[in-house]
């Protein structure tokens, strides 16, 4: 019996996601129970129920291989990267346009991506046919929708197909390769690395999707203008520190030192908090903020409230009840140590140099005051005193230097004892903080 | 067969008559033809000939042949339109997927198989750079115009995906008039436009010239560097016979005796193998090849035995 890989429908820069789907779209009018059958014939598997509707890994896998084999066969171009399909896997956002011709992407997950470069279009993270998140591969059989389900006819795939550019799927392509390029290039992980009293802590520094990472990957492999036609592009630094190897597991990582750096920091940001927000009578932190959240200053509250959360000082003029946030983000703390999760090497422990440790904390705390600048903004505007976190995050994208794209702003490489470091220059430098207000700072983030 | 007769001729080609084909001068000038409709983006047309004249074994043959201007192979899917056939356009698309060793649901639909045919078609398309892919349907005559309407699905469809599908009918030329008539009508000028714009006759043979090239096909070693004739008459070849030597003595017979008598335009070439393997395998080896009256009464006893005769009884 024969099957249909699918490859007709196949485009530049496709996901596994996104193969295993045209796979099933091409031969929807075979019964599954004839696909498993067929399959494991083709591939010579004996074991008998290895093929499941809920669990769609293995399956997937294999419909990969017969269409490996056919491009193989027929001398067909092969894509130049294929990942696998992960399990439980679930499409971020994706366009519906393109969904509806059977395609997707891994970028259209990276958090700064919000237009689709095919169609121009938002990305959503429902469908808008049918209105249900994107499917889990182990979903997308049953779900009976003409853009994210398998049911699709030839006609309505002719229709969806129409105005498709190839120029988009080409930058896709383009931009998925320098992805992967750069994770060979950059493969080692950096997270900070925290331990006092039996507590430690690891916060990740890297975000291999920030469009910052890519702009990095883009510059050091000297390929320019494939992401800046889908991002702004980004005023890099570059630094180069030497770094001493720590023992494994090191304990006590805070000195007197180090927190007595952190006091320094703080101090230096709240100057420069005063120094864009006091002007005239306004002395940041003094407004009186008693209606909230119908009357507010929203600079004043926000530092008030950072100041408790990045554990420095009390003294605003706010009721208690105000701060009781049904979510607080994590306290910033001032990191001396490094880790290293290396890809192909063994992982290692480095200490940070002190300016180094003061930087890095400083961009927390900016970082930390503008997440929770949004956080209230989006209070008062929903005239809203409980906010949980889920409600957050699903209506705004958190600026957090963990989790956010434009906010991590590191990337880092090691080679013998010297640490390159990558900085975003725009939001570190002082010139741009002095310059630009918190909201307009939220504003670049969230457009970036 | 007997063991012992087994262990005297082993199993060659030749025995299969299914199996066994030399490549004929109609099948060059066929493929010649053929070509030209792909290489000029002929999106169809019509091969029409009279019945056992190797219309089918040749389109097979030709199927693996075919090249677009780059030589890049085109791939090509051959149908046999059956008598039994239920003369509706699913049936068509049922037909393709059964012969294409699809499997659709038991409940699928025209559009579902069609889905399913487009696809398997257009992963077909991607072997070449010109995306083209070849239907061959054998047994037009058995076709109904309505049933026409099932290719034109497919070409339209697979057209819209860029890729370009070219389906030759092949016929017999009486059988096929009423369906040709229909398609003629101007109602059907598009059905016309898209696959009856050109058409070609084929032939069996019809010279002396075309019955030595094939005879020559049995003087040629084979991959294990031995010829037909050599295999079955060893000694005569080794005196330096070759069967494309009997090609005057063929013709004249076949000419004399059958051609004229019976007013035959060509010699079909099922009857033509059907006649030589005949001639090889049981008179040559044993009357040998030295006298001219008794090879003529050979021939003639051959020619009797591959059936041409009873044949043309039967439809006289």
């Amino acid at each position: 019996m024969k099957l249909n890989t699918g490859l007709l429908l196949s485009r530049p820069g496709e996901s596994a996601y996104a193969r295993y789907r045209q796979f099933l779209i091409a031969n929807n009018s075979i019964s599954f129970s004839e696909l498993t059958a067929e399959l494991k014939k083709r591939l010579l598997i004996t074991e008998p129920n290895i093929f499941n509707r809920t669990a769609p890994y293995l399956f997937a896998s294999c419909a990969t291989k017969l269409e490996d084999k056919y491009i193989e066969e027929n001398h067909l171009n092969k894509p130049e990267y294929h990942s696998g399909l992960i399990s439980g896997y679930r499409p971020k956002r994706c366009c519906n346009k393109c969904a509806s011709v059977g395609y997707h992407c891994e970028l259209f997950d990276m958090p700064w991506l919000i237009k689709c470069p095919i169609h121009n279009e938002n990305l959503t993270e429902v469908c808008n046919n049918c209105n249900q998140s994107w499917p889990t591969a182990s979903e997308m059989i049953s779900r009976n929708c003409r853009t994210c389900g398998v049911k699709i006819t030839i006609k309505e795939l002719l229709k969806a197909t129409l105005n498709n550019s190839d120029d988009g799927y080409q930058l896709i392509a383009n931009a998925q390769l320098l992805v992967h390029q750069g994770y060979r290039q950059f493969s080692s992980d950096f997270s900070l690395y925290y331990y006092r009293n039996r507590n430690d802590d690891i916060r990740a520094l890297i975000n291999h999707h920030s469009a910052f990472y890519l702009s990095i990957v883009e510059k050091s492999l000297n390929k320019q203008n494939i992401l800046c036609q889908l991002t702004k592009t980004f005023d890099i630094e570059k630094k180069t520190y030497e770094v001493t190897p720590i023992p494994l597991y090191p304990r006590n990582t805070d000195s007197e030192e180090l927190l007595s750096l952190r006091i320094k920091t703080i101090k230096k940001t709240i100057a420069k908090f005063e120094s864009i927000f006091n002007h005239g009578d306004h002395v940041i932190g003094r407004c009186n903020t008693n209606n909230f959240p119908q009357k507010v200053c929203l600079h004043c509250v926000t530092f008030n409230i950072w100041l408790r959360v990045i554990n420095y000082r009390y003294d605003g003029d706010y009721e208690p009840s105000l701060l009781a946030l049904s979510y607080e983000p994590p306290v910033p703390k001032i990191y001396s140590t490094i880790y290293i999760d290396a890809e192909y090497s063994n992982s290692n422990y480095i200490k940070l140099p002190l300016t180094l440790s003061a930087k890095i904390y400083e961009n927390d705390l900016w970082t930390t005051a503008m997440h929770l600048y949004q956080y209230m903004s989006h209070m008062v505007e929903n005239k809203n005193t409980t906010m949980f976190w889920n409600d957050f995050a699903k209506n705004c994208r958190p600026i957090l230097l963990y989790y956010n794209s434009t906010f991590s702003p590191y990337v880092m490489k090691l080679t013998n004892d010297n640490l390159d470091v990558y900085f975003l220059k725009n939001i570190l430098t002082t010139k741009l903080n002095d310059s630009k207000k918190i909201d307009q700072l939220v504003s670049y983030s969230l457009n970036s | 067969m007997t063991k012992s007769s087994k262990k005297y001729f082993p199993i060659h080609p030749i025995f299969n008559a299914s199996e066994f084909f030399i490549p004929t001068p109609m099948i060059t000038e066929l493929e010649k033809k053929i070509q030209s409709w792909l290489w000029n983006g002929i999106t169809g047309g019509v091969i029409l000939g009279k019945y056992r004249i190797g219309k089918t074994r040749a389109i097979q043959y030709l199927s693996s042949h075919l090249q677009n201007r780059l030589m890049q192979n085109i791939p090509a899917r051959c149908l046999t339109i059956k008598q039994r056939d239920v003369k509706t356009i699913a049936s068509i698309f049922k037909n393709l997927c059964f012969s294409l060793d699809l499997k659709p649901k038991s409940r699928a639909t025209s559009d579902d198989m069609a889905n399913l045919l487009i696809h398997y078609f257009g992963e077909l398309a991607l072997s070449n750079d010109t995306r083209q892919v070849v239907i061959i349907v054998d047994e037009m005559q058995r076709l109904q115009l309505k049933q026409l309407e099932a290719f034109a699905e497919l070409y339209d469809n697979l057209s819209e995906l860029k890729i370009n599908l070219s389906v030759i009918f092949i016929g017999n030329y009486e059988a096929s008039k009423p369906l040709l008539h229909e398609v003629m009508r101007d109602e059907n000028e598009l059905l016309r436009g898209r696959f009856f714009t050109q058409s070609c006759a084929y032939y069996g043979l019809r010279s002396q010239k075309e019955i030595k090239q094939c005879l020559s096909a049995y003087d040629d070693k084979d991959s294990a560097g031995i010829s037909i004739t050599q295999k079955f008459l060893t000694k005569e070849y080794d005196s330096g016979f070759r069967m494309a030597d009997l090609s005057h003595l063929v013709w004249d017979v076949y000419d004399q005796e059958y051609r004229q008598t019976l007013k035959l335009d060509s010699w079909g070439m099922q009857y033509f193998i059907s006649m030589i393997n005949t001639l090889i395998i049981d008179y040559l080896p044993r009357y040998g090849v030295e006298n001219e009256k008794d090879l003529r009464s050979m021939i003639h006893r051959s020619i009797d035995v591959s059936g041409l005769v009873p044949s043309l009884v039967e439809t006289v």
